[in-house]
């Protein structure tokens, strides 16, 4: 066989390169930077190749449409189908990227501090967010880890993994940070169905005492978390009134954050290690 | 099962960079291998030709691949055999300063739109990247391009189907698209609002270099939170500027005429 003949060990670990399609990339990458079209013995001198391998190579690449060969002159210049290695889209968005839009509106609506969370094996950490204008307010800590099951950003993420990696995590010992965090498995069970139903979860003194938060998850193609927000502050500003009065204002907003992050599939992947 | 190819003709290998360059990511010898029905030994000799040869690069941390720097700047050179986009440079730095959006040409190559030339604005959120294409079909540059097509090439397009809906709002039947094109030769550009993300807005300008000889089109971008293409004011003197560059280019259509204006838009295959 053809490539056999044109095979040879290289530096890569003892496998296999193909001499005959390494020329043909040498040749099409000749073009770059030139200002016009190239002949073969120009292309044969820069490349220090023979004009017999170069031409042979020039045909292929003409043949699958890499080169053009105009029949006035028999110069060749690159091809349409070049274009091809062009790129789609503009490659697949972070979570941060998703969220961003919509974070000012959020705080000012709340008037309390975003953060932007991400699944990282069985914790989450926070990549960004946006600090509240109120004389007291929550930071936005970027790199804050915290377990999966504490805090309502993680469980919106738990909530909405497949339920074989929900029962994986649910086997593992869970932390517990103050009296109030969720550490029975039948209760954080519990929990998880209530924030599928309701779509945020609620942490009232559970991380910290005295900060209060609201989560809510952003979705992928096939509903599954990308991340999630949380709304944080002072808990005596959660109460249920302000928090009955908020939701239905908040997942206007975030129905639209989720039309746009849906259009994605997450290449966030749960380890339950 | 579907049969597993073994051999590694330049022709494959040309297929895994397609691959590489598309995804948008790092990807894995094994996803390469699995999209492409490759034995994952072909999958990884074909990565290691195109290590060789600078057409890709390893990812930082090992394992994983992505398009190299000799891919982009072949790119770059391909973009420049477009005489129009060193002539419009002036025009979207302009455009980009006055307006804070990101400002690009995009040309038609068979029955897609491409980007191959961007100058970002001030505002600190942007869309538009160079080297990426839509069909005609989704965005304003696409379907402004369709407009001043001849009209036995708009005509092929719009009756062939079906066509890639990205969002709710992107026109894919033949009707519909028909009253945009209407509407676009009356008023002479196209908005759209959403067609390819769902918070993202565009304006596009016609340039041609005889009538429904469309070269490219001229483009303004921006998140739909901080760009409202139906109110804004400079579409009058955008108007003037961009018909001040087809007067320009119609003095030498020979030397502006796309290098691909006969191509077959069904030999190119474009996702």
């Amino acid at each position: 066989m053809a490539e056999d003949e044109n095979s040879d060990k290289s530096e890569f670990g003892g496998n296999a390169v193909n001499k005959a399609t390494v020329r043909i990339f040498r040749v099409l990458f000749a073009f770059v930077g030139q200002s016009g079209p190239c002949g073969v013995t120009e292309l044969s001198r820069l490349l220090g190749m023979t004009k017999s391998m170069v031409h042979r190579a020039l045909v292929t690449l003409e043949e699958q449409g890499y080169v053009s060969r105009d029949e006035t002159t028999s110069l060749y210049q690159l091809g349409h189908r070049l274009i091809e290695l062009s790129s789609p889209s503009d490659g697949e968005p972070t979570v941060h990227d998703l969220v961003a839009p919509f974070l000012r509106e959020l705080v000012e609506t709340a008037g309390e501090t975003v953060v932007i969370a991400v699944p990282a094996g069985r914790r989450t950490v926070i990549v960004g967010g946006l600090e509240s204008k109120q004389a007291i307010s929550s930071r936005v800590h970027v790199g804050f880890i915290s377990p999966l099951h504490v805090g309502p950003g993680g469980r919106c993420i738990l909530a909405n993994l497949p339920p074989d990696d929900i029962s994986r995590y649910l086997m593992q010992p869970l932390e517990r940070y103050t009296e109030l965090t969720i550490s029975d498995p039948l209760s954080l069970h519990l929990e998880l169905e209530n924030v599928r139903r309701t779509g945020f979860s609620l942490s009232i003194d559970e991380l910290t005492v005295g900060t209060s938060s609201i989560g809510f998850p952003v979705l992928d193609a096939d509903a599954r978390p990308h991340g999630a927000i949380a709304l944080s502050g002072p808990s005596d500003r959660f109460n249920s009134q302000r928090i009955n009065a908020l939701i239905p204002v908040l997942k206007r907003i975030l129905d639209e954050m989720n039309r746009s992050s849906r259009l994605y599939r997450t290449t966030a992947v749960f380890r339950g290690e | 099962m579907s049969e597993v190819k073994t051999t590694t003709s330049s022709e494959h290998i040309f297929d895994v960079l397609r691959l590489v360059t598309a995804i948008g990511r790092p990807i894995a010898a094994k996803e390469v291998a699995s999209k492409l029905g490759l034995s994952q030994t072909t999958a990884h000799r074909a990565l290691l030709t195109l290590i060789e040869v600078k057409a890709i690069d390893r990812s930082f941390g090992g394992g994983k691949y992505l398009p190299g720097v000799l891919t982009h700047e072949l790119l770059d050179s391909l973009y420049g055999r477009f005489a129009i986009r060193a002539e419009s440079l002036p025009l979207l730095r302009r455009l980009a300063a006055s307006t804070g959006e990101t400002a690009y040409l995009c040309v038609p190559i068979g029955f897609h739109a491409i980007r191959i030339a961007a100058v970002n604005g001030w505002k600190p959120n942007r869309v538009s990247r160079v080297g990426k294409y839509t069909p005609l079909n989704a965005s304003s540059a696409g379907r402004c391009a369709l407009a001043f097509m001849p009209s036995a090439i708009r005509d092929q397009y719009i009756k062939q189907g079906p066509k890639r809906e990205f969002t709710i709002a992107t026109p894919v039947e033949a009707p519909d698209l028909q009253r945009r094109v209407a509407t676009i030769r009356s008023r002479g550009y196209e908005i759209d609002v959403g067609g390819v993300f769902d918070d993202v807005a565009s304006v596009a300008f016609p340039i041609c270099i005889e009538e429904d000889v469309c070269i490219g089109t001229i483009c303004l971008e921006g998140p739909r939170f901080q760009f409202d293409p139906d109110t804004n004011s400079l579409l009058q003197d955008w108007r003037v500027a961009v018909e001040a560059l087809q007067t320009e280019v119609r003095k030498e259509p020979l030397k502006y005429r796309s290098p691909f204006a006969g191509v077959d838009p069904c030999t190119l295959h474009l996702p």
